[in-house]
């Protein structure tokens, strides 16, 4: 109930700040993501899917282990999208990797910024449409797993399970751009030298790979 | 393989809970996990096939793995459908793991082979960039 209010909330701000005319609703979805940002002053997490709406509090910028090359994420959880905007909620430092006491961190629901979230996939094949049957965008499997996509990839929308990215082409080896076999459809909407797909199979766990997912049809 | 609360698990036996999963003893081919693994080289079953001057990955064949089923925390025997040949793809990986010079030991992993960190250094020394080999998993216990 308390989901669906603030939702509606939203929605009357979002609608406020368009002059009337009609937005993008938002979608819900069920993921667990990362917050990727190095300003030190943090990341702002807002009342509602605006670059001006109220603050709410701030999420800690990613943990650089001083030992290792290893670089640690706020993780939260993911619950809905709206014009790259997406609702969060429960952030939390992963104090097992970090190894130190948990940052102070806002950890109620608000918006971040799509630009500002990074995850993790299994999937073999980012798809122009989230569902199993689309036409692949591009691969993700064998060039683009795990750490290599988290990093240049920016969220812009969420449904269910299925997440939109959109991929920076300039952190691949222009060797290895024929092996991931882009669509020339993955590039609508996206910036210059990116590309845009939709990818499910989200492990939301930084320290390992997630188990039970299975072979992918 | 995720040992925390936000694992995806899988529910090999259909009682509604995620079981964890580790790798049954056997031999495996490994080679360097494309992208690696929290800023660190990993390793993921497969190999890599010549492609003019680039060396291009090759998934390999599904890792069966052994379920705590029964959910009691331990492997063994008695876990009723145990044996799992299909829900954990190709997701064993070899990775770094938590520190053993401390206390309370925390591998990162039930499924995946995890080399503690402060040892994992020595560890990749002796495996060359996108070199392919042969890992032998035994079960001391069985």
């Amino acid at each position: 109930m308390r989901i669906a209010f603030f939702l509606t909330s939203c929605f009357f701000v979002a609608m406020a700040h368009a002059g009337g005319s009609a937005p993008d609703l938002p979608t819900t979805c069920a993921f667990g993501a990362f917050v990727n940002e190095t300003d030190p002053a943090g990341l702002n997490v807002r009342q509602s899917p605006s670059a001006t709406a109220k603050i709410l509090g701030t999420l800690p910028a990613n943990y650089e282990d001083p030992d290792s090359p290893m670089v640690v994420r706020v993780e939260l959880s993911v619950l809905a999208s709206q014009n790259g905007w997406f609702l969060i909620d429960g952030a939390s430092d992963n104090t097992m990797l970090t190894e130190k006491p948990a940052r102070p961190m806002y950890a109620g629901k608000g918006w971040v910024s799509g630009k500002k979230l990074a995850i993790k996939t299994q999937a073999s094949k980012a798809r122009l449409a989230p569902n199993g049957a689309a036409a692949t965008a591009f691969l993700v499997g064998n060039v683009l797993d795990g750490d290599s996509l988290s990093k240049p990839a920016q969220l812009i929308a969420c449904t269910g399970k299925w997440v939109q990215i959109e991929y920076s082409l300039s952190e691949i080896p222009k060797g290895d751009l024929p092996e991931i076999k882009i669509n020339p459809a993955a590039k609508n909407g996206a910036q210059k030298g990116r590309v845009r797909g939709w990818v499910n199979r989200i492990c939301a766990t930084q320290e390992t790979s997630c188990d039970g997912l299975g072979n992918e049809p | 393989m995720s040992l925390n609360k936000k694992n995806e698990g899988m529910d090999a036996d259909g009682d509604g809970i995620l079981d964890a999963g580790r790798l049954v003893q056997g031999t495996y081919q490994y080679t360097e996990k494309p992208g690696g693994h929290l800023g660190a080289r990993a390793f993921r079953v497969g190999s890599r096939i010549k492609k003019g001057k680039k060396s291009v990955f090759v998934e390999g064949p599904t890792q069966v793995v052994e379920r705590d089923t029964d959910g009691d925390g331990l492997f063994t025997s008695a876990d009723p459908s145990r044996i799992d040949r299909t829900g954990a793809g190709t997701t064993m990986y070899i990775h770094r793991g938590g520190s053993d010079a401390v206390g309370t030991v925390n591998t990162w992993s039930a499924g995946c082979q995890t080399i503690p960190k402060n040892r994992y250094s020595i560890f990749l020394s002796h495996i060359p960039v996108n070199a392919t080999f042969y890992y032998v998993l035994i079960n001391a216990g069985a």
